[in-house]
């Protein structure tokens, strides 16, 4: 270390034991410590010995100067605050409204209303709900198409032979044939769900068509009170009956299952036999067999 | 300062654009910084002191505070500027100053003469000069300025602990100096 170095390592180890509060006070111009009294004095002493006034011509020109910059800025400042009132005064016009508790009611449904719309076309265009109709149609217009919605094209449920293996049995085409020919029929109300059982019987066992049977029991039921009533629901329950043995015969026909078909006549048959006596819930009950024997008959 | 008690009413005033208000700020103020700028070694201390004030014009309605907080301010105000001026001056070395609104110097009069009128202040100033620029910046802003330590660490970038040992060993010089030149105030 150099002798100047040294010599202000000795001037610094005096000031070692000097707190930072003392130094606060020696620049403050006091002391505690009689030992730094000259620098206190001459720290004291320093704002008086080199402040000094600008001289008369500089001050004017700077409060000129001063004075003209202070003056935009205040125009400014006016022309800013003049906007942040107004934008206040706009707020609070609108804020009384808001303070009404109908009002603001009213503006959490409108949220949770338009929140709603939206979930419910989402979950449409997601296939999971099936939106009105009336809502369908107008997503439509704008070009949305919703998946899955319940109004859309309907899968075929009138039986076709078009749709029969090449090697389905000649009976399946049979009894297809008369429920594509006779359905129609029976749903304008042109044949009786016995005469159309007796149609698909036929068909099934290649015989000829009786509906004599069909009928004997309507004359029948014209005959018995209890026995009329019956035969109405007869002939609607052997109807029914009929169609659920030509469905599973459909179905067991489509899947090339000749044995289904056979089956399925002679369930329909049965049920045409049946409606035929009036034994409604025997017909029923009939249906339902064959029914369920062709569901079992499925692979 | 001796706007006093009536700060705020001043400062309110100021900020309106009013020139009595100014008036007050600037005669307390400008002799303070004046004395820093000269002492630190601007080369025209005056001129500069004009350019602080401006500064404190445009950048008033960002202060909020005390009467000390504004005294402050305007040193760390001051203190820029004083960097902006010798930044200016070393890109602008041969830089035509205008004539006119600029008072001619004495030609008959010693520069430093000029500017440090008193022997006191002579003796002031070249005690001072023998700091460390650093030293002269923190014991200047902490007496004429009456900045806090954190204040004046602040306006210069450095760490409260690092402006403590400037002035510490500040102090230890001026002692030194002191007792070579045997100045009393």
């Amino acid at each position: 270390m150099s002798g100047s170095g040294a010599y202000e390592d000795d001037m610094l180890r005096p000031l070692s034991h000097v707190r930072d509060e003392d130094i606060d006070l020696l620049l403050a111009g006091h002391h505690r410590d009689e030992e730094l009294g000259d620098i206190a004095a001459f720290l004291g002493g320093l704002i008086d010995a080199v402040a000094e006034a600008p001289a008369e011509g500089a001050s004017r020109r700077h409060l000129a100067a001063i004075v003209q910059v202070a003056g935009e800025a205040a125009a400014r400042g006016h022309v800013l605050d003049s906007r942040a009132r107004l934008e206040r005064s706009r707020a609070r016009r609108w804020s009384p409204v808001l303070r009404t508790r109908f009002v603001r009611v009213m503006a959490r449904a409108l949220v949770v209303a338009v929140g709603a719309s939206f979930l419910s076309v989402g979950l449409a265009l997601a296939g999971v709900v099936d939106l009105p109709e009336v809502a369908d149609d107008a997503l439509a217009r704008v070009g949305v198409t919703l998946p899955e919605q319940a109004g859309g094209p309907e899968t075929e449920s009138v039986p076709s032979a078009e749709l029969l293996p090449e090697d389905a049995d000649e009976t399946a085409f049979a009894v297809i044939g008369a429920i594509e020919t006779y359905l129609p029929q029976l749903q304008d109300g042109t044949i009786s769900g016995c005469e159309f059982g007796a149609f698909v019987s036929a068909a099934a066992t290649g015989e000829e068509v009786d509906t004599n049977a069909c009928s004997a029991s309507a004359a029948a039921g014209e005959q018995e009170t209890v026995g009329a009533q019956g035969g109405a629901e007869t002939g609607d329950q052997a109807s029914s009956g009929g169609m659920s043995v030509a469905d599973q015969a459909e179905q067991g026909a489509l899947e090339g299952s000749s044995e289904t078909g056979d089956q399925a006549s002679a369930g329909g048959e049965s049920v045409a036999d049946d409606a035929s006596g009036g034994q409604a819930s025997d017909a029923q009950q009939t249906g339902q067999d064959a029914t369920t024997e062709g569901q079992g008959n499925k692979p | 300062m001796s706007v006093g008690e009536s700060f705020e009413v001043t400062l309110a005033a100021a900020r309106a654009g009013a020139e009595w208000a100014w008036t007050s700020i600037y005669s307390d103020l400008a002799p303070s910084v004046l004395g820093y700028l000269r002492t630190r070694g601007a080369p025209d201390p005056e001129d500069l002191t004009g350019e602080v004030f401006l500064e404190v014009v445009r950048d008033l309605p960002a202060f909020d505070g005390s009467e000390r907080g504004f005294r402050a301010w305007v040193f760390t105000i001051a203190h820029h500027c004083l960097l902006d001026d010798r930044r200016a001056r070393v890109r602008r070395p041969f830089e035509v100053m205008p004539d006119e609104g600029i008072d001619a110097p004495d030609p008959n009069s010693d520069i430093e003469d000029r500017v440090i009128s008193s022997v006191e202040a002579e003796r002031a100033y070249r005690v001072i000069t023998r700091l460390s620029a650093d030293q002269q910046d923190v014991v200047l802003l902490r007496t004429l300025g009456e900045m806090t330590v954190e204040e004046v660490a602040a306006a210069l970038g450095k760490r409260p602990g690092a402006v403590k040992q400037l002035q510490r060993r500040a102090i230890a010089r001026l002692r030194r100096e002191l007792e070579r030149e045997g100045v009393t105030l």
